[in-house]
Formats: structure tokens, sequence, C-alpha cells
């Protein structure tokens, strides 16, 4: 029995030990391999990178070069490291030069490729291809990410083709956006109007036709109007103010205030009082805002009432105005009265919590 | 002339040297900022040009290297990306002459390197 059983145990720490030699080999030919892959992998890039710098100031290439781009034009995956390579220098580099290896990314065919990958059922490949369009300012592809648009149902893709779309045409983009039917997220919005800055661009669609669409559309409608500070729309945007939709009527208030639009002052005061505690505090900033000396006694009033939130953005009025020093000086005792009940908020939202 | 570029973007290295000694310069390449600094120890070029964020050691450390440690006065161009005004601010309070911010042209950067060459020998 003793016999049989070291002979076994032998057999097992053998085989062990061969299971744990053939790991180690596979394990150091692995790492030998992956090291050769990327030394020439680095040396490819070198290569490259020398090409293509080679490429965008000399007309004329070396045969040694034209021989080398026909290497890259080869083979798909060399190409796809030069597509990577051009778009990593496009990124940096702005004028003349940029425009080079964007006429240089039509010329040889690396459009193809980025076209190929909108084609494929993987969705990072197909934002690798949008991108690439995108980078390469490649206009011609606006009606294919178009298309696109309309034939996906993924959410996010769609978003991110909308961005590039207007990326792209930022004029036909934002009127694609009226036959967009994904809500406009916050982020969305935002993102928009970073990208039209970024752009300089300040045409986009007339208010009134973000406010005939509706929802998300008409808040982003304001959204553009506070950014273009479009002064023409105030009159519209205070016909906002009657409007039943508290998140429009909210952000027609910010862009009000944003226009220095102090001729609807007086509206704003007349509505405040029957409003929900949420447009009351956006009167109470967009009021804050206008500094107007007039507006002391109605920030005195409301320093007094609803939410310790109204109160405390009423005493902020009160404060700009101080600050601003457009308050005469005999309303200054109160304005200290008003400090000390400041700080008494300010401890008891502190306690409350 | 000879032209110091510092960059860690190896292809807006290669193409920055392309450019430059396709105009007459001399140029020397460092990709990082270890190098620069052992390069620059031993020699001195006629205007060095270095991106500000580069890992382990960046643009600034090598601005006041050169400036605090080698009391140099090489004319020194930083290379900056969109959003960092308080970095160039603080490289020009370290002895920076002028920048270019990222993405840029190649042939700006030449018309400042001409101005800031101008202006050093002026």
């Amino acid at each position: 029995m003793d016999i049989f059983d070291s002979s076994v145990l032998v057999s097992l720490i053998s085989l062990f030990f061969t299971l744990g030699s053939l790991f180690l080999i596979f394990v150091l030919s692995f790492r030998k391999i992956k090291k050769i892959r990327n030394a020439q992998t680095t040396q490819l890039k070198e290569k490259c990178q020398t090409l293509i710098a080679e490429l965008i100031f000399d007309e004329k290439l070396s045969p040694e070069s034209e021989e080398m781009e026909a290497y890259f034009l080869k083979n798909s995956k060399r190409k796809q490291l030069f597509l990577e390579e051009l778009m990593s220098l496009h990124k940096s580099l702005q004028g003349e030069i940029a425009s080079t290896i964007e006429q240089y990314y039509i010329h040889r065919g690396y459009d193809k490729i980025s076209f190929k990958k909108l084609k494929s059922e993987k969705p990072h490949e197909i934002l690798q291809g949008v991108d690439e369009l995108v980078e390469m300012k490649n206009r011609n592809s606006i009606q294919i990410l178009d298309n696109l648009l309309h034939q996906t149902i993924d959410y996010s893709l769609k978003n991110y083709l909308m961005i590039a779309i207007i990326k792209l045409d930022p004029e036909k983009g934002l009127r694609k956006l009226f036959s967009f039917d994904n809500y406009l997220t916050d982020w969305l919005q935002l993102r928009i109007i970073k990208i039209l800055d970024e752009m300089k661009f300040l045409n986009p669609p007339a208010l009134s036709e973000w406010i005939e669409k509706g929802g998300s559309f008409a808040v982003f409608g304001c959204r553009l109007t506070a950014y273009t500070k479009a002064e023409k729309d105030i009159p519209l945007l205070k016909t906002l103010l009657n409007k039943s939709d508290v998140t429009l009527k909210i952000e027609a208030i910010h862009t009000l205030g944003i226009l220095d639009a102090q001729e609807v002052n007086e509206s704003l005061i007349k509505i405040y009082f029957k409003e929900k505690i949420i447009v009351k505090e956006a009167i109470l900033n967009t009021l804050a805002m206008f500094k107007n000396p007039n507006n002391f006694p109605f920030f005195v009033s409301c320093s007094k009432a609803d939410t310790h939130e109204t109160q405390l953005l009423a005493l902020r009025g009160i404060n700009l105005l101080l600050e601003e020093g457009t308050l005469s000086a005999d309303k200054y005792d109160s304005q200290t009265l008003h400090f000390n009940q400041l700080n008494k908020i300010n401890a008891t939202k502190l306690k409350d919590k | 002339m000879l032209i110091h570029i510092i960059e860690d973007d190896i292809l807006l290295l290669k193409t920055l040297e392309f450019k430059l000694n396709k105009e007459g310069y001399k140029v020397v390449t460092s990709k990082n900022g270890f190098d620069a600094i052992e390069y620059l120890k031993e020699n001195e070029p006629d205007l060095i040009v270095t991106d500000i964020m580069m890992p382990f050691i960046n643009g600034l450390e090598i601005i006041s290297f050169v400036r605090a440690e080698k009391k140099s006065k090489v004319p020194i161009i930083v290379l900056s990306s969109a959003g960092l005004e308080k970095t160039v601010l603080e490289a020009f309070e370290l002895g920076a002459d002028d920048f270019v911010t990222k993405p840029f042209s190649p042939n700006e950067l030449s018309i400042r390197i001409k101005k800031v060459f101008l202006r050093s020998s002026v």
C-alpha cells in the first residue's frame, strides 16, 4: 500500500512539474513574441511617422518614401496604423498643413476605411469610423452619417452621430436636429453649445422654430439664445413666462437674466407670487442679475417669505445691490438687519441637515 | 541657428523637425524632459521649443532649469493645449518668451520663431 502510494505521489509530482514547466515555457514564449511584436510595431510606427512628416511638406516624394508609402497601403493593418498616426497629427495641427492631411486622407482612399467601419457590427468600430470622418472634416460623409442616424435604434449612437453631423456642418446639423426624435438631454444640449462655441458658430435657427418643436427642443432654443446673446428674442422669451411648462419657463427666465432684459423686470415681479417655488427661485436669480435698486423692497419682502432657498436668494439679490453700490445710504441699516437674518437662516439650515 | 524641440508626441516632434529643417534651421530633438535636461546640461541651443504637458519632467521644470539653474537667456517658446492658460502664465513667470496653442499651424510656429530671434537679436 505504501509502495503504491509513494509511486502515485511521484507520478503526481512529476505531472505537476511537467505542467508547471510547460506553463512557464508558454508564458516566456508569449512574452518574447509580444516583445518582438511591440518592437516591430514601434519600428513600423517610426517609419510611418517619418513618412508622414515628409508627405505633408514635400510635393514630390523620394523613391524610397514612395516605396514605403506603397508598403503601408498594401496591408489593411499597416493602413490602419498609418491612419491612426495621421489622425493624431491632425489633432495637433491646423491651417495649411491640416488641410494637406485632410486632402491626403481622401486622395489615398483612407476615407474608404472609415466608411467601411460605419457598416461594422461592432459599435466601437462604428464610433471609430465616425471619429475619423469628423477629425478629417469629411463633409461628404454627412449624408451617410444622416442615413445611419435614421437607421439606428441605439440611443447613444444616435446622439453621437448627431454631434458628428453638427461638428461637420453646424448649420445643417442644427437643422437636422428638428427631425431628431431623441430627447435632448442637458448633457447633449451643453455639448452641442460647446461645439458651436469652439467653431465660433453664431447663426442657429430662430428661437421660434425651437419653441414650435417644443419640449427639450424649446429649452435648447432658449439656451442657444443665451449663447448667441440674441436680444431680438426678448419679446418671444417674454411670452414664455405665461407657459404652463415649468422647465421651459425657468429656462426663459434664466435667459432673460443673461440677456439683461431689464424691460421684463416688472413682469417677473408680477408673476412671482403665483408661481411654484422653483420658478420663484429662477425669478429671484434673474432679478439679482439685473441689479436694479428698485427691486430692493421686493427682495426685502421675499427675504421673509416662502422657503430658506428663496429667502437666501432674495438676500443674495440685496447683497449684489450693495456690492454694486446702487443702494442709498439710508437703506444700509436694514441691510445689516438682513445679513443677520441671512446668518440665522444659514445656521438653521445647517442644524436641519 | 540651432533649435532644440522637446515634445513627447513623436509624430508632432518629427513633423516640426522636418518643417524647421526645411526652413534652414539645425534641429535637435528630445522625446522627454529627462533627455532634454541631459542635452541642455552640455549644450546651449539658440532657441528652445518645448511642450508643457509631458510625463515626469514637464515644460515648466525645463524652463526653470534653463533660467534658474543654467542661468541661460536662450529664448523659449512653449507649446500648450487649449485650457492651459494658467500653466502658460506660470511658464511666462518662469521666463518663457512666447507660446503657441495646440492645435497650431507649423507656419505660425515658424513666424513666432522668426519673431523671437528678431527680438533677441535686438
